[in-house]
């Protein structure tokens, strides 16, 4: 078996008996970035000092830590002490943090190294991770297709061997959804378990960290690494979830799993409807009761996450004005210098901004402005309100959610990226549950015609991740999902 | 709702420079945008209590508490241009 086919839980075994050193591990994983990335381009920025950090790993006596050895991809939206970081965002290019996000800390705590940095749509705000400074990133499964966004460097790495976990985030299914394109597992936590400090903030009532990896066990590995109270993120509650290792495969007989009917409606594809179905059956017979769940008001989730967030994102990213750190443009088109205040900001904005991420801060501004706030912003508020009793009710009728994650597998690169309404309703299933806080996740099922991946997708009542990763170990074994690209 | 001149008020709050190009597709987009949006008005939300965030537990605060985490040397190396301790900027009045 090679190295990369091991996954996070069998190396740091190996690495603790000696069986491996961390840096013939991370050895392995450089060289196959080196041979793969500049096709996928799913990693931006390798950890230079990476090596040398894995030969002082093998030279300790004490092999201490859940993820001794074990390098992990993070998402280029966490800031890495003295690592580029970057949010894929021509306005963060020469960025390089002096301190190093909470939850990648409790990694590194654990043992983890830093392997590298992944590409992901510039400031998190994408469905296709098509978006980015350093170009669109590619699906492993079939090169001309997106591999899903923001996330979509993190899922690629993960699917392609070139790190056997990566952190991700998800605003609005940035994790899960490029999971599912990918083939990978993905975890969103719920709201308030994984700190937010260190991440470059998109939309603070919404963004969670969470993890990717190949199995679920690896998943629940990073996961309780990084579930812990922190003092620098106010929302970040103290730690209600249960212990996320040696987690067993639970008996589902008996068990009430719901099934919300809104999302099995419209536009779902028949191949990811006849894989969830077949899933549906398998659970059938171990005894599981499959229930109908009515969540009336899902088709209200994409417009309330689109102006929560918009909003959130236009007040977050008012930060960037060029005086203390990133870019900073001080002359016009025509190199004139710049008149006032007001112009020295909005060029340096303008040049250091996508054209995704200004259109979304003109929307959240619009929305807060006066005049549209109640109309805009309150109104998605309270209907964000009903979205979470929705499902307050739900969790009164079964134990846990079973959904796809997306209509559809990945699309084509270029399609969806001119039509932004085409690209915000690609996120219809996975918005609510991160209205209400809710942790879910995508868990791979199978393969359509196409040969691409598809996932089912899991949310659970908040702070039951243990609940929620110990059905999806059921469901992986009923699934039996063992295909990868063929760049594996 | 939505026209040219609402566009070019919300870029100038938002600190945009948008060319006379860009504020013509904008608008277009916003028109389709919102339009869907205005679904929300089926909704009755009367007396409904906006949430704002899922975090809805008293909020825990730590002491505010002057720590010296990051040095200053350290902070500024990411500024565009300093002087001495101080962030340096162009002449703007």
């Amino acid at each position: 078996m090679q190295i990369h086919e091991m996954g996070v839980k069998a190396t740091v075994q190996a690495l603790k008996e000696r069986q491996l050193s961390c840096k013939e591990v991370t050895e392995h994983y450089l060289k196959r970035s080196e041979k793969l990335n500049p096709n996928l381009n799913a990693i931006v920025c390798a950890n230079e000092d990476v090596l040398v950090q894995a030969e002082a790993l093998d030279q300790k006596k004490d092999k201490d830590g859940i993820l001794f050895g074990a390098p992990i991809a993070i998402k280029d939206l966490f800031c890495t002490k003295g690592i580029k970081s970057t949010a894929c965002s021509n306005i963060l290019n020469n960025f390089v943090p002096p301190y190093t996000a909470t939850c990648v800390s409790r990694l590194q705590n654990e043992g983890a190294l830093i392997l590298s940095k992944t590409n992901m749509d510039e400031f998190a705000m994408g469905s296709s991770n098509e978006v980015s400074l350093f170009g669109a990133c590619k699906n492993p499964w079939d090169q001309t297709r997106v591999p899903g966004g923001s996330s979509g460097g993190s899922a690629a790495a993960v699917s392609a061997g070139l790190a056997p976990a990566a952190l991700g985030s998800d605003t609005g299914g940035s994790i899960r959804q490029p999971a599912s394109f990918c083939g990978v597992v993905g975890v969103k936590p719920t709201y308030g378990s994984v700190s937010r400090y260190g991440m470059i903030a998109f939309a603070s009532s919404l963004d969670q960290a969470g993890p990717m990896a190949n199995s679920v066990e690896d998943c629940a590995l990073l996961l309780e690494a990084m579930i812990a109270k922190d003092s620098k993120d106010a929302t970040n509650a103290p730690r209600k979830v249960g212990p996320l290792i040696n987690l067993q495969i639970p008996s589902i007989k008996g068990r009430r799993l719901g099934l919300p009917k809104q999302y099995f409606e419209g536009e779902l594809s028949e191949g990811v409807h006849s894989a969830i179905d077949k899933i549906i059956d398998l659970l059938k017979k171990e005894g599981a009761e499959l229930v109908e769940i009515d969540l009336p008001h899902t088709s209200f989730a994409v417009p309330v996450y689109y102006l929560v967030a918009t909003s959130e994102a236009s007040s977050n990213l008012s930060r960037y004005d060029g005086i203390r750190y990133g870019l900073r443009v001080e002359k016009d088109d025509e190199g004139l210098p710049v008149k006032d205040l007001h112009e020295f900001y909005s060029i340096t904005r303008s040049k250091g901004f996508g054209e995704e991420v200004q259109r979304r801060i003109l929307l959240g501004t619009f929305s807060l402005s006066s005049g549209y706030f109640d109309q805009f912003y309150l109104k998605a508020c309270q209907v964000r309100r009903k979205i979470y009793c929705d499902f307050q009710e739900a969790f009164k009728n079964c134990d846990a959610l079973l959904a796809p994650v997306a209509t559809h597998t990945a699309f084509r690169l270029g399609e969806k990226i001119s039509d932004p309404m085409a690209m915000y309703y690609n996120d219809v299933y996975t918005t609510a549950a991160s209205l209400s806080g809710l942790p879910a996740m995508s868990l791979p099922i199978g393969l359509d015609q196409q040969n691409l991946p598809i996932g089912l997708q899991i949310m659970s009542p908040p702070f039951q991740e243990d609940k929620m990763l110990e059905l999806a170990l059921k469901i992986e074994e009923l699934a039996s999902f063992k295909e990868k690209p063929n760049v594996w | 709702m939505i026209d040219k001149k609402r566009v070019e008020e919300v870029a100038k709050l938002a600190c945009l420079k948008i060319t006379k190009d860009q504020c013509a597709v904008l608008e277009d987009q916003f028109h389709l945008i919102l339009e869907d949006f205005e679904k929300l008005n089926q909704v009755d939300t009367k007396g409904v209590a906006p949430m704002i965030t899922p975090h809805e537990e008293k909020i825990d605060l730590r002491r505010d508490e002057v720590q010296n985490e990051l040095s200053v040397d350290d902070v500024l190396k990411n500024a565009p241009d300093v002087q001495g301790h101080l962030f340096r900027v162009p002449p703007v009045v």
